[in-house]
């Protein structure tokens, strides 16, 4: 059992990445990208087809995911979320549930249902800690996941790019008057956005099923993510991921597994009502 | 009794005092106006009496009911009515349905509400307007539905927030024949302004807010005499 | 003096409506199926449309009360032998109340905007958590009703489905007719107001926060007998297929393409997106290229038409009815 809640927590660092990058397409461009986990779901299947065909070991495929992901989201936004800039945000979220159908779907009819996992011996490896089998995959994934979270962080605080993203999601009038292209930073912050996804696929990709449908119960969690962390913010997506992988871990140990899904959303509602802008609120 | 009494109201906002104390009262069928400089307090005042500010303390008195802790709906039903500063208006309705929307505020019967509306679109001089679309009308326009919507409420007292703001001198004058022509009809109002050129010509009554305390009440032209007035007015550039 | 007179739009609209009540008669069994899908996910979004599209408060967690519509009534049926029509009342209740609830806590807690799309889901998501862990009507299960010869009572026409066309018809026309009442009403024009401003709505004497409930739970009810129709129509039903957010997407989907504060919008929507989506699955064999083609066009209207595709069908219908005579007899 405490290997069931251990796990939990460590899945709260993918949760965590997904929704960094769920976050800083809202913080900055204020778009709500529903697609950010068919996107991840995607990347999953990258890394099974490079390792199935090609041998390519899991976590080397990141080095594939990022450049593949990061291009993919740039030219998306210039085609079509550029579009969604003035709509409403419902519409927005419409539209990017849309995308991810499609996404979805299409990764349905070529690969089709089945469940594909990834076996070689790495995917495979288990550590003995303090009693319990902890899986190495898992716990790389976790590492990994805060790892790309903290780059992240000191890109944002200590680039030059990272500080004209940080203006550009303060006032976009402001950083334009600045000098800073702001169409560019939109679409490299899509860009970075969707290859967190990337990432995020590469490391779901060594310890859970690849199949089309796997984005959306991650997406529902990345909501609720999202919303508890607070939004806009790094670290917020950091607390919130941790936390809900927590509320999981604690809500499968005391009520058993098929009721987790309704754990965390009460957590949910329950940050909601006690305390509506996040563990780290920003305000958005 | 007065229509309207407010006694000691205070307000604060974290540590500032927006509201310090302030009292006075409104009869009925009377103008009574409230200036001050920018910052004063007058909008937080206004929010307060209508009830979309809870006050920390102090009493507000309307038609014998204590409007103390109601809400901004209940304090329309009990027929109090307010415009707002920024102009708002239903911009996906008609402006027939907007004002409707109001009269239906006394009557369930949308049939009754849509006579009502028309009547007081024609009192203030908006029914020839009543098909267009809220949201495509000119300022002074959306300020007349504005107070259309209020008006069909069936209110005692109306609160008017700032109503001159963005008018032109000929547009005041339009304005002051309305609210005297509101005010002949049996409602009272109470009206908020930072432009001089409407209250004074129209007021019975002006009282004076500065840093949320009243410094002066009295006519018109005693209080634009009044040198504390004078000072808060000029002192604080 | 001209005793009697119709207009061309009201003669086209006629000659459409004897057209879709002989369209049984002309039309493979096939063609009939998508007809009542249709219809039935026009009642659904129209039933979304009245709570959420007029007031602004744009619920996702709809399937909530289909499901509770369709699992009231099956239950009641299976367990009671109560037959579904009166199951499908206290399914209604049930929504109600559920609906309800979800509108005090959503509105009381002040949730606004994608807080507000959110705790829909989440609170929808409970109900269906709840539903799977819940063995005495199946738990993941679900529930499997048996087939019975077509009645009335039973609420069954599997010989030929004309029975479930015409009722699906007959809910439809229903629920636009109470859609128009309520939008004339003193309840439509505050709704519209709490949409537009609800500051300014609060300052004309509208209770906001009461009327917010009454949407939800007027909506929740009309949703609910809805899913009581989809549970008598495809004997099938779970907490996955009746409770989950994609059915809450399917939902909303139609009154979005078609235009959401509208009344023909989402029996627009619905006309479009579901025959496109039957048809691309019976030729490619499961699901899939449905669910693209949904997306594609729903990416396509969001992004071209956020108003909702409701203003094109009206300018085709309008000129497609200036083709036919004017009716006068005097």
């Amino acid at each position: 059992m405490a290997q069931v809640i251990i796990s939990s927590i460590l899945l709260g660092g993918i949760y965590a990445l997904v929704a960094v990058g769920f976050n800083l397409i809202y913080g900055v461009m204020d778009v709500i990208n529903c697609a950010q986990a068919d996107m991840m779901m995607i990347a999953m299947y990258v890394t099974y087809w490079s390792f199935a065909l090609y041998g390519v070991h899991p976590l080397l495929a990141i080095f594939i995911n990022i450049p593949l992901f990061f291009v993919a989201g740039f030219f998306a936004q210039k085609l079509i979320i550029d579009r969604l800039l003035g709509a409403p945000q419902f519409i927005q979220a419409v539209a990017t549930i849309g995308m991810g159908y499609v996404i979805q779907n299409v990764a349905l009819l070529v690969w089709k249902e089945d469940y594909r996992m990834i076996l070689n011996p790495y995917t495979d490896s288990t550590l003995r800690f303090a009693g319990i089998n902890l899986s190495v995959p898992l716990l790389v994934s976790y590492i990994g996941s805060l790892a790309v979270v903290a780059a992240l962080y000191v890109f944002l605080k200590k680039t030059d790019l990272g500080v004209a993203i940080r203006a550009t999601s303060e006032s976009r009038e402001a950083a334009a008057l600045m000098g800073i292209n702001v169409k560019r930073v939109y679409a490299i912050v899509f860009g970075v956005g969707v290859a967190c996804a990337g990432i995020a696929g590469v490391f779901t990709s060594t310890f859970y099923y690849t199949y089309p449908m796997v984005g959306t119960a991650f997406l529902l969690k990345m909501f609720v993510v999202v919303v508890v962390g607070g939004c806009g913010d790094v670290l917020a997506s950091v607390a919130g991921g941790l936390t809900i992988g927590l509320a999981e871990g604690i809500g499968a140990f005391l009520l058993g597994p098929s009721w987790k899904e309704a754990i965390y959303q009460s957590v949910f509602l329950l940050v909601l009502a006690l305390r509506p802008q996040g563990i780290f609120g920003g305000g958005k | 009794m007065a229509l309207l009494e407010v006694r000691k109201l205070t307000k604060r906002f974290g540590g500032l005092v927006a509201l310090d104390d302030v009292s006075f009262e409104v009869e009925k069928e009377e103008i009574v106006g409230l200036i001050g400089p920018n910052g004063a307090g007058k909008t937080t005042l206004f929010n307060c009496v209508t009830g979309f500010y809870k006050p920390d303390s102090g009493e507000i008195h309307f038609d014998g009911y204590n409007m103390c802790g109601l809400k901004p709906h209940e304090t329309c039903l009990k027929g109090m009515a307010r415009t707002f500063q920024i102009v708002k208006a239903f911009h996906s309705m008609r402006v027939i349905e907007c004002v409707t929307a109001g009269a239906l505020a006394r009557t369930d019967r949308t049939q009754d509400g849509k006579k009502k509306a028309l009547e007081t679109l024609e009192f203030v001089g908006l029914a020839d307007k009543k098909n267009v679309l809220a949201g495509s009308l000119t300022i002074v326009d959306r300020k007349r539905l504005g107070l259309a919507s209020a008006l069909a409420t069936g209110p005692k007292l109306m609160l008017l927030d700032e109503v001159a703001a963005g008018l032109n001198p000929v547009e005041i004058d339009d304005v002051i024949r309305l609210l005297r022509k509101i005010r002949d009809g049996g409602t009272t109002l109470f009206i908020v302004e930072h432009v001089m050129k409407l209250i004074m010509p129209v007021a019975d009554r002006v009282a004076v807010l500065h840093h949320g305390k009243k410094i002066a009440e009295g006519r018109g032209e005693e209080v634009a005499r009044d040198e504390a007035v004078i000072e808060a007015y000029l002192g604080r550039e | 003096m001209v005793a009697f007179q119709m207009s061309q739009r009201r003669l086209l609209l006629i000659i459409l409506i004897a057209a879709a009540l002989l369209l049984p008669a002309l039309v493979t069994p096939f063609i009939l199926h998508v007809a009542i899908m249709v219809g039935l996910f026009a009642y659904l979004g129209s039933a979304w449309n009245l709570g959420c599209g007029y007031t602004g408060k744009l619920s996702w967690g709809h399937s909530a009360f289909m499901g509770l519509g369709a699992y009231v009534s099956t239950a009641l049926y299976m367990f009671y032998a109560v037959t579904p029509w009166i199951g499908a009342i206290a399914g209604m209740i049930i929504a109600a109340a559920f609906g309800a609830l979800v509108g005090v806590i959503c509105f009381r807690l002040g949730l606004k905007g994608h807080y507000f799309v959110i705790a829909t889901i989440a609170l929808a998501e409970i109900l269906r958590v709840a539903f799977i862990n819940w063995s005495v009507v199946g738990g993941a299960w679900g529930l499997l009703m048996p087939v019975v010869p077509d009645s009335m009572y039973h609420f069954q026409f599997h010989s030929s489905r004309l029975g479930y066309y015409y009722i699906i018809f007959a809910m439809l026309v229903a629920i636009l007719y109470v859609e128009r009442r309520i939008i004339k009403s003193k309840l439509g024009y505050y709704f519209i107001a709490i949409k537009d401003d609800e500051e300014m709505a609060e300052s004309l004497g509208i209770n906001a926060f009461k009327y917010k409930v009454i949407a939800a739970a007027i909506s929740a009810a009309l949703t609910a007998f809805g899913g009581t129709f989809y549970a008598q129509y495809v004997l099938y039903i779970s907490p996955d297929t009746v409770m989950a957010v994609g059915v809450s997407t399917e939902i909303l989907m139609g009154a979005v393409v078609g235009g959401m504060a509208t009344l023909g919008g989402p029996v627009v929507g619905a006309a479009i997106i579901h025959p496109i989506m039957e048809l691309s699955r019976a030729y490619v064999g499961g699901r899939g290229l449905d669910y693209v083609v949904a997306g594609l066009l729903t990416v396509g209207v969001a992004v071209l038409r956020p108003h909702g595709v409701i203003g094109w069908v009206e300018k085709a219908f309008d000129a497609l009815a200036s083709y036919l005579p004017r009716v006068a007899r005097s």
